[in-house]
């Protein structure tokens, strides 16, 4: 069946089926996971992919970066395992970054759908593991110098194959990970998730027929580009060209440059990273397929930000990069930090195209993952000796031409949410002090920046350590057309005492004493438009609710305004 | 004339459109209806209205009147309108912001849609006030309250007359003194301000659900006081002296003086009054396990119901803001009769999830709207007959449907355009199919054990068709649906949840000490129900305890049955981990999260009445051209009315069956009964 005879209602029906599949993978995972960052933070994504392993439909609130991330990491493993080998039944698993994944924690299962010995599709769960092993507990040491000391590698295996557990692996990997019996229920959500897809694909196909179901699948990526192209046709023509930073490579903090020349030709875009810096010492890297995941989001969020992705919204893109650079890491380089690589080249994307987008242009927002990864020993009711927590601390907004940026919310590729502190004390031995705005540090324009927060904690177990793979602590995040930079991200320990200790945002595992404080401060998001052309109104709503404070408002916009919105000069 | 010593219950179900007044006999169970349309602004006048047509239609004295149960939207309309109270929040010191910060990740709504604005908190971040103390994680003081700093927070709440305070410290759920403190303060010093603490309302952990939630309950609480305070006075004037009961989210009904204690209670109670209506009248008919599907105007309302008892959620949120309150499960799609129609740049085709307002409303009104909706796609299949819509109310002009289907949809697909319409129609029931599938996904059901219970002026004329989609084999169109939730509302029992954080490993955990952590939850359900003069025969209290695997961090609700011990619990606790979520894991470690303790205070029922004669001829059907849903192509069908058919009566598909509300349609191959409740059974031919 040729892809134009279906009919387009046929087709969105069995569109709409098809992205509640995936839903329905995510919604059974997160109900059957252990791990906090699934459960409360939502840090997992599903997606259904046709027999090449090209996107078809994805769970609505699926990460971004792992969701485009994995056709690249699949035709890996299909390239690997062999195409021919697969039966009904298999499941298959990797979490190799360089053949097209994000970091080791992200962990691909991937299970393949076949009708009458012929394999149609895949069905793709993601998600990231709470510990993969490796030099310390949650994985996210910014120091490792080799993929090596990140954790177990995963190459593409079969986790069940003809329906039969591959007992060997499996063991071989829960043996490698900390908090074994957590590891082992995330991945058993995971797998569990897939037959549930693959029991209603049948039920799609027993309806429609196989040649009807592959038509619309093809013809669902088809309809996606042709709407991508024609909102790209209404970008300005021309080359443009932006270049951002991170402040160091994890090792040490000589600045790493992100290059991005775009070129918009009619509903082309052409994105190249090849003038980025070469590849990290430390774990600042990521490889082609997250740099790629980084544009496409960019582009999809200021081309066609209503619609659900596919692949057929970014068959418009090419990106180039070179091998050997810091968003095209070659074995055995880190990657550790991708996600925060991946923030920075986002950025410079919308950072360059702004003068082709007119009012869709926006500034930068606080740019970092900001993960920060506090573990120690801890005994616990099921045998676990470690525990680990994950405190995100990077989340503002960039302005808009029409609006301030948001406060204090997630942007770009990732999605984790924070952990509420009363279930963050009572699962791990942290006091805290404070989770709350910080004024003054959306950057000011027309339209300021979003504000960041400030999490603060005390660490009250014996022998604990903290790692930060963070950025935006010496460079701030820009503003745009005249706006100001929000402020840097700072990390302390022990503020404000003799012993106050300002660290890096790229700091591997370095001990916490019993009742060592840390304040995690997140960068604010860049303003947008002059700060002269604020209206009153706007400054006084943010001088009466303390996102902005007197001192920095009379800096920023020269007058101070009463409540009612009149300047007033004191 | 009706019989002097029979008593009668009123209820009332205040819609956007309407308000709807049901009048049931105790005894006999007779029924007597008003609809008014809501013209005057003051709500308790229409209401007053109501009370006094049904009463005087029947010839009844107001002393007969035992009860009104009302169920009213004016909360949820204050929320979503923005015009509840001026409210503050008081929080720990360097926590003011948790509401505005919610869960940080983004709503999935907002992930690509980077200039899209988040709705702001409902207390803006001047109101958000922090004051030094706190209660660590084992409920103990870690620091004191301060007092000079609660007397600044006095001055500023004074300063910016502030009508309502919301008070959430951090592990209150364990250690209530500091939010208790500050009440009593408050009281002294403003005494006209309503307080509400996140202890008396929600005692569980998560800050960001529970501060959100005891915003709202401030939010709407002068609302809903001056409401009650209005209409109770109306009555009284009127010599309506029966007691007035506000109808909840969760499904019961409550005293006013107990639900002002926590007035999120009655956000967004709109849909649960049909449901509850719907097990009601379909359990008496001998249906147990349903799931209802209310397409109105512009959403339709899905419900799963296992043996009378509503599936319940705590999840709903308002603006981003969490509801964390147990309520009746309604899942709220954008997709009813106004939903728009749209065929997009690349010919893809939507149906919602935005819809026109009611006023035009769809082409087919004539009323100046051109917009091509849900409704124009059922006309056009010739579903819906022009001059009985709405009982004859409007008349409907079908050319319109046609002209705007064949301009929105027909000419860019290059279709005909009733090959158009038959195809949004599969769109259609897919979406709402999708809407069904959601719910018994979460909940771990299979469709095909249900019955599909079908109401709202769209629910008939897509019933059958999802049904199938779906795998559903019986759809209920109950009879009068239009009456639903009003005596869904009037029959409610009184319910009260009470909910208190445990936090224990349930191997620490002896039989006693659970009995234990459920004592204080018994003495507020034994509070709420003698202020309500419940008699001693009449009360059920429900125990359930929320546990999950150690580790894990969102609980299955296990009830507590009389004489079980926590083997037997966590036993159940793993058999419903497996049936939900495909697997379980015997001896893996348990924690019992929370227990949950629900009192009832029940109402005797009314007999249901069996269906009576119908009126006219059961055989005068009309035979009308229409256009299969399926196919589009021109059939043939019978076109029943309903009020003529008897029980007992058989219609084979394809047939339309028309009564005042809506109208349903039975599929080619499917077969509808009459039963002896008047209800319209129908059993769906597979696909």
């Amino acid at each position: 069946m040729s892809a134009s005879a279906i009919d387009p209602f046929t087709l969105a029906v069995i569109h709409a089926s098809l992205i509640g599949i995936a839903r329905d993978m995510k919604i059974m995972t997160m109900r059957t996971a252990y791990t906090e960052l699934w459960k409360e933070q939502g840090d997992l994504s599903c997606c259904l992919m046709d027999a090449e392993g090209d996107i078809i439909a994805q769970d609505p609130n699926g990460f971004p970066i792992h969701v485009t991330t994995m056709p690249l990491q699949l035709k890996g493993m299909l390239e690997s395992i062999g195409r021919d080998n697969l039966v009904p039944g298999d499941v298959l698993a990797t979490n190799d970054p360089y053949i097209g994944g994000t970091h080791l924690p992200d962990v691909l299962i991937a299970r393949p759908l076949f009708h009458e010995g012929e394999l149609y599709a895949f069905v793709c769960n993601r998600g990231h593991w709470a510990d993969i092993g490796g030099m310390g507990p949650g994985s996210y040491s910014p120091a490792t110098t080799d993929i090596h000391q990140e954790g177990i590698m995963i190459p593409p295996v079969k986790l069940f194959e003809a329906g039969r557990v591959n007992a060997g692996v499996l063991a071989m990997i829960i043996n490698n990970i900390r908090n074994q019996s957590i590891g082992h229920g995330d991945l058993r959500a995971q797998y569990a998730s897939c037959g549930a897809a693959e029991r209603r694909m049948a039920g799609l196909i027993a309806r429609y027929g196989l040649p009807m179901l592959k038509a619309a699948m093809a013809e669902i990526v088809t309809r996606a580009e042709a709407f991508t192209r024609a909102s790209l046709a209404s970008f300005i023509d021309g080359e443009y060209h932006a270049r951002d930073c991170l402040d160091g490579d994890g090792w040490t903090s000589e600045q790493r440059w992100i290059d991005v020349r775009i070129t918009v030709k009619g509903s082309d875009v052409t994105v190249d990273l090849t003038g980025c810096d070469p590849v990290s010492k430390g774990g600042m890297n990521c490889s082609r397929s997250a740099a790629l995941s980084a544009v496409q989001y960019a582009i999809k969020a200021i081309t066609d930000p209503e619609n659900p992705p596919n692949a057929g919204s970014y068959k418009p893109i090419t990106v180039l990069t070179r091998p050997g650079t810091l968003v095209h890491a070659e074995p055995p380089a880190s990657m550790v930090g991708f996600g925060d690589v991946c923030y920075r080249v986002m950025d410079a994307t919308l950072a360059a195209l702004a003068p082709a987008i007119g009012a869709k242009a926006i500034a930068s927002g606080s740019g970092s993952t900001g993960t920060v990864v506090v573990s120690g020993r801890i005994a616990r009711a099921n045998g676990d000796k470690y525990f680990t927590t994950i405190e995100l601390s990077s989340g503002a907004h960039g302005a808009r031409s029409f609006a301030d940026g948001i406060n204090v919310m997630r942007y770009g590729p990732g999605n984790a949410g924070s952990i509420p502190i009363e279930a963050d004390e009572l699962t791990n031995p942290l006091s805290f002090e404070c989770f709350e705005i910080v004024p003054d540090t959306g950057g000011a324009g027309q339209f300021r920046g979003g504000m960041g927060f400030v999490r603060r904690f005390r660490v009250m177990a014996e022998g604990a350590t903290i790692c930060l793979c963070a950025d935006r602590h010496a460079t701030p995040p820009p503003g745009l057309n005249g706006g100001m930079p929000g402020r840097t991200s700072r990390y302390t320990i022990d503020p404000g005492t003799p012993q106050e200790q300002v660290l890096s945002s790229k700091t591997p595992y370095i001990p916490l004493r019993k009742g060592a404080v840390v304040e995690l401060r997140s960068a604010g998001g860049g303003g947008y438009g002059d700060p002269a052309l604020r209206h009153p109104a706007l400054i006084a709503r943010d001088l009466r609710n303390g996102y902005v404070t007197r001192p920095v408002a009379l800096a920023a916009y020269g007058a101070l305004v009463t409540p009612d919105g009149t300047a007033s000069s004191d | 004339m009706p019989d002097q010593n029979e008593k009668y219950r009123i209820g009332i179900d205040v819609g956007g459109t309407f308000t709807d007044v049901v009048l049931i006999g105790e005894t006999s169970g007779s029924v007597r209806v008003a609809k008014l349309l809501n013209a005057d602004p003051d709500r308790s006048e229409t209401v007053l209205r109501g009370i006094r047509r049904v009463l005087d239609e029947v010839g009844i004295a107001s002393g007969a009147v035992s009860t009104i149960n009302h169920g009213t939207t004016i909360t949820t309309n204050a929320v979503i309108e923005r015009k509840g109270a001026r409210t503050a929040l008081i929080t720990n010191q360097g926590f003011r912001d948790i509401v505005e910060i919610g869960r940080f990740g983004r709503p999935p709504d907002l992930i690509y849609r980077v200039h899209e604005d988040k709705p702001q908190p409902f207390v803006e971040r001047a109101l958000r006030l922090g004051v030094a103390c706190r209660i660590d994680r084992n409920g103990a003081v870690a620091s004191d309250l301060d007092e000079a700093g609660l007397e600044a927070i006095i001055v500023l709440l004074r300063v910016e007359a502030v009508e309502a305070v919301a008070v959430c410290f951090l592990f209150s759920f364990l250690n209530p003194t500091h939010e208790e403190a500050v009440k009593a303060a408050l009281a002294r010093a403003l005494p006209n301000v309503q307080v509400v603490l996140s202890s008396e309302i929600l005692r569980e952990f998560r800050e960001f659900p529970r501060s959100a939630t005891t915003i709202f309950a401030a939010y709407v609480a002068p609302v809903l006081r001056r409401y009650v305070g209005q209409l109770t006075r109306r009555l009284s004037e009127a010599g309506i002296d029966a007691p007035l009961r506000i109808f909840q989210s969760n499904g019961g009904i409550a005293e006013p003086d107990v639900l002002m204690r926590n007035p999120a209670l009655t956000l967004l109670s709109g849909p649960a009054g049909a449901v509850v209506g719907a097990a009601q009248l379909c359990g008496a008919a001998g249906f147990h396990r349903l799931i209802t599907m209310d397409i109105g105007g512009t959403s339709l309302d899905v419900c799963v119901v296992r043996d009378g008892q509503f599936e319940t959620t705590r999840a709903r949120e308002i603006d981003f803001q969490p509801v964390a309150i147990p309520m009746i499960n309604v899942h709220t799609v954008g997709a009813g009769g106004g939903s728009i129609v749209r065929v997009d740049p690349v010919g893809r085709v939507t149906v919602g999830p935005d819809s026109v307002a009611a006023n035009p409303g769809p082409a087919c009104y004539a009323k100046g709207g051109t917009t091509a909706t849900l409704t124009d796609v059922n006309m056009v299949l010739g579903l819906i007959n022009p001059a009985s819509f709405a009982g004859g109310e409007v008349s409907l002009a079908p050319d319109r449907s046609l002209e705007a289907i064949g301009r929105e949809v027909a000419t860019p697909l290059g279709l005909d355009v009733v090959a158009a319409a038959a195809g949004v129609y599969r769109v259609a029931t897919n979406q709402i199919a999708e809407a069904i599938r959601k719910v018994t996904v979460e909940g771990g059901h299979d469709p095909a054990e249900f019955a599909l219970v079908a109401f709202g002026g769209g629910g008939p004329l897509h019933a059958c068709s999802v049904a199938r989609e779906v795998g559903i084999p019986i759809v209920v169109v109950p009879r009068h649906p239009g009456l639903f939730s009003a005596r869904g509302i009037a029959l409610s029992d009184f319910f009260h949840d009470h909910v208190q954080s445990v936090m224990r490993k349930a191997a620490d955990l002896d039989d006693a000490s659970l009995m234990e952590s459920f004592a204080p939850l018994q003495s507020l359900a034994t509070r709420d129900l003698d202020s309500e003069g419940i008699a001693p025969e009449l009360r059920r209290i429900e125990l359930a305890a929320d546990l999950r695997y150690v580790g894990q961090s969102s609980e299955i609700t296990v009830p507590v049955k009389d004489g079980q011990g926590m083997a037997d619990i966590v036993a159940r606790f793993h058999q419903m981990h497996e049936q939900l979520y495909a697997y379980a894991v015997q001896g893996e470690p348990v924690e019992v999260v929370n227990v949950r303790l629900r009192a009832v205070g029940m109402v005797v029922k009314p007999p249901l009445t069996a269906f009576d004669a119908a009126s006219g001829d059961a055989r005068a059907t009309l035979l009308r051209q229409i256009h299969d849903p399926d196919t589009g192509r021109p059939i043939t069908v019978h076109v029943h009315d309903r009020a003529s058919l008897s029980s007992g009566a058989e219609i084979a598909g394809p047939a339309l069956v028309e009564e005042s509300s809506s109208t349903s349609v039975l599929l080619p191959g499917c077969h509808g009964t009459v039963d002896r409740f008047g209800n319209l059974v129908i059993k769906v031919a597979s696909a």
